[in-house]
């Protein structure tokens, strides 16, 4: 099978792409450049710590997508402190995640347990988003003045939206990425994921405004729709039937919104933790979502040749790698915050949230 | 418009622009010694991989993983933090 909607993508991307640079000059430079910026410095230090802890240092697509999967594990963790954190603060953080990321997903989650993980539900979303969630809380509650600089305006909602669109209609390739030789994990991938996303778009959509009476919340539709993919990466090449990827995917709707609606206040106010783009809601609360169902989920397909173990083993070892995983990223995201964002007097100074610190550009 | 670069910083923020020229030197430094570490690094360790392991699917998958990474997350996550900024220079 090849996958031929590439070329429909192709189109799509180039009009996207176009639209969209157009503003790039106005519009958040910080986001999308420091977003370039971080995920070049992760690939290339992935592609070589990745390639020590493996012994394969042959230079294949195989790899540069390993290293494309490390670097979105860094830019979940950037949601968690994206305008608090300095440039080079971020730097050495991407440097030191790419290192840990890769110690976590090879010697821990594929190495000891060999788990199922197909889509990166545990190894990228989970470690990604507790691994930030950790530094933002190295980092401490946010008392800047320049905390007001956090805020949103219809376009920069439209936009963000525009990168909503790109993300949903880009995630089955993201989870079947591993899979491009094989038919039916494949199409099981592709198929999940789809009928995943479609579930937690549904269930954001509806509890968003069933929270607002009647109003769609912008930040809700921008993130929980994306829920589905995330929680689905561990099970997708499953054969477990398109009826229950769909469930995944409302179940991981409705946790991420009532995550946004509950959680995000209650974090901020009890324990001075500030998740800036809400990570939690959309990648931590949801890839635990996705790793407990993988515990039941391998019921399913306990027969699949991809699975290590028999029925209960395997069912044990995916609950012990999400167990794992929570633990590596929690201890190395707090032990590199501490390390890297405790603010020294002069990043005292910086005002969060403000770009215009750190860019120069033709007016 | 001329093509003069200026400077992005509000006019009110005086002293600004020093906290950018008071990091360049270590930025600098964590992004260069990272550029050569890995130049070395992959020109004396790495080489291809077997061509048979290589088909069209995989750079395809690459190209959307990419799209995703740095217009994806650049616009999904973060354009929203920085949108008071923009003020600045509309």
């Amino acid at each position: 099978m090849t996958i031929a909607y590439s070329n429909t993508y192709s189109l799509v991307q180039l009009a996207l792409l176009c639209t969209v640079m157009t503003f790039l000059e106005k519009y958040g430079l910080g986001a999308v450049g420091f977003t370039m910026l971080l995920t070049t410095l992760n690939m290339e230090c992935n592609l070589i710590i990745e390639g020590l802890f493996t012994g394969n240092l042959s230079m294949s697509m195989d790899s540069i997508i390993n290293a494309e999967f490390s670097a979105a594990a860094l830019l979940i963790s950037f949601g968690a402190l994206i305008g608090r954190a300095t440039p080079l603060q971020m730097c050495v953080l991407s440097i030191a995640e790419s290192l840990f990321y890769a110690l976590n997903k090879v010697f821990i989650v594929f190495g000891l347990f060999k788990a199922e993980d197909v889509g990166g539900t545990l190894t990228i979303h989970m470690f990604g988003a507790f691994f930030g969630l950790a530094a933002a809380y190295a980092l401490g509650p946010q008392q800047k003045e320049s905390a007001s600089n956090n805020g949103a305006s219809k376009v920069s909602d439209v936009f963000s939206l525009v990168g909503t669109t790109l993300l949903w209609v880009y995630w089955p390739s993201f989870v079947g990425a591993t899979e491009t030789g094989d038919d039916t994990n494949e199409m099981h991938c592709l198929i999940n994921t789809i009928m995943s996303l479609l579930g937690s778009t549904g269930a954001a959509f509806y509890l968003s405004q069933y929270l607002n009476n009647g109003k769609f919340d912008a930040v809700h539709i921008q993130n929980s729709t994306l829920a589905g993919g995330v929680a689905i990466g561990a099970t997708a090449r499953l054969a477990m039937g398109p009826g229950a990827a769909f469930m995944v995917g409302l179940g991981a709707g409705i946790i991420s919104v009532l995550g946004y609606f509950y959680s995000s206040p209650f974090l901020e106010e009890k324990f001075g933790l500030y998740d800036t783009c809400g990570v939690a809601n959309l990648h931590g609360y949801p890839s635990v979502f996705g790793g407990l169902v993988s515990i039941l989920l391998v019921i399913f397909n306990s027969e699949a040749d991809f699975l290590e173990y028999g029925l209960v083993t395997q069912s044990i070892v995916q609950a012990l790698a999400v167990v794992a995983t929570i633990v590596t990223a929690v201890v190395s995201g707090f032990v590199t915050g501490k390390v890297v964002l405790r603010n020294p007097a002069s990043f005292a100074e910086v005002p969060d949230y403000e770009d215009a610190v750190w860019w120069v550009s033709e007016l | 418009m001329s093509g003069e670069k200026k400077s992005l910083l509000p006019v009110t923020s005086s002293g600004m622009a020093d906290i950018a020229s008071e990091m360049s030197g270590l930025l600098g430094t964590v992004i260069g010694v990272v550029q050569v570490v890995a130049a070395v690094v992959i020109f004396l360790l790495f080489s291809y991989d077997d061509v048979d392991a290589y088909t069209t699917q995989k750079y395809i998958v690459f190209r959307d993983i990419m799209v995703m990474l740095l217009l994806g997350f650049g616009y999904c996550k973060f354009i929203r933090v920085f949108n008071q900024s923009v003020y600045w220079y509309l």
